[in-house]
């Protein structure tokens, strides 16, 4: 993983923000969180943030504000949440990918419809949210030993909603530790 | 004050030492070896990871944040993520630096103030540096041949 891979998808944060979205949450995502997240998208130290300490902060903060908001079932939140762990991913984030690594799978587990409708509607996040389910596995202690229900249970709703090739993918990340 | 972090990398494991006060540590270190920041000399910051709520004291978890444009894996990628926390093994580690959670907790309650660029943290690899080989010592082959100096009279 390097940050040299090529970053998708800026446009797909106007989608995932989008009026429609946006008027069924109870919580506004921020407009000036899409701006942060285009910016570290740009490798850019987020403007809002004065001292490069107070960006580390304000990254974390964004990814609590976010993880929170996903938690309400509203499928635009949820869509950043999983975005910005995309950016984590490709941008090497090592101490959030490990909040995701922690974060990611309970919240799939509360809402996988909804969860895998988001990777539906952009397939290219697949990548990094089935990096971090996997992650969940054998990361800071976790028992491996829950990875092999998970992928039976799962694998036949994954194959059900994810583009044939994306879910074949995301399949084999998540038969493998990390 | 400032305060100074050394941490010596060799075969996958390395030894982070810290001298401050009364606290002395040296203490076996890990990271994740796809992802390994650059050796160098970087300034780092006694924090908390505010989306960690493992932190010895009962908060968030202590830790030392290494900045911003981090260089790792040796190919001018860079990152802004990466702090020295509390761990086990590398499977805590997606490129930062962890050591067990008592130490790193001894070490960042030493450091005042906190949220501040007031360490020095130094990566080292270790490297083995090889001479010209001993010469050939016929005396000392002599002896274990013989189990002891010959008498030569």
């Amino acid at each position: 993983m390097t940050s040299k891979r090529i970053i998708p998808g800026v446009l797909a944060i106007g989608l995932l923000m989008s009026p429609a979205s946006a008027q069924e949450a109870p919580l506004q995502p921020d407009p000036a969180d899409a701006v942060e997240m285009i910016e570290l998208m740009l490798g850019r130290v987020p403007s809002r943030h004065g001292t490069p300490l107070a960006a580390m902060h304000g990254l974390a903060d964004l990814y609590g504000r976010s993880l929170d908001q996903a938690k309400t079932g509203v499928s635009g939140a949820l869509g950043l949440w999983i975005l910005l762990g995309d950016v984590t991913w490709r941008t090497a984030d090592a101490g959030l990918m490990q909040s995701y690594a922690a974060d990611m799978l309970p919240l799939y587990r509360l809402q996988p419809e909804a969860f895998l409708a988001a990777l539906s509607d952009a397939p290219w996040l697949a990548a990094s949210a089935c990096h971090y389910l996997s992650a969940y596995f054998g990361s800071e202690d976790r028992a491996e030993e829950g990875r092999a229900p998970f992928l039976e249970n799962e694998s036949a709703r994954i194959s059900n909603v994810l583009p044939k090739p994306v879910a074949e993918t995301c399949l084999e990340t998540l038969a493998s530790a990390q | 004050m400032s305060y100074t972090i050394n941490v010596l990398r060799k075969n996958g494991t390395g030894t982070l030492t810290f001298k401050s006060g009364s606290v002395n540590i040296s203490e076996t270190c890990w990271w994740d070896e796809k992802v390994v920041i650059d050796a160098g000399s970087y300034t780092g910051y006694a924090t908390r990871m505010a989306n960690k709520t493992d932190g010895t004291d009962g908060g968030k978890r202590e830790a030392i944040w290494l900045g911003l444009k981090v260089p790792y894996n040796g190919d001018g990628s860079t990152a802004n993520g990466f702090f020295i926390h509390k761990g086990t093994n590398a499977s805590w580690s997606d490129g930062c630096i962890v050591l067990p959670g008592a130490k790193v907790y001894q070490m960042w309650s030493e450091i005042t103030p906190k949220e501040t660029g007031n360490i020095t943290v130094t990566i080292k690899d270790e490297t083995v540096e090889r001479g010209r080989p001993l010469d050939w010592d016929c005396t000392r082959h002599m002896h274990s041949f013989w189990g002891g100096m010959p008498a030569f009279e």
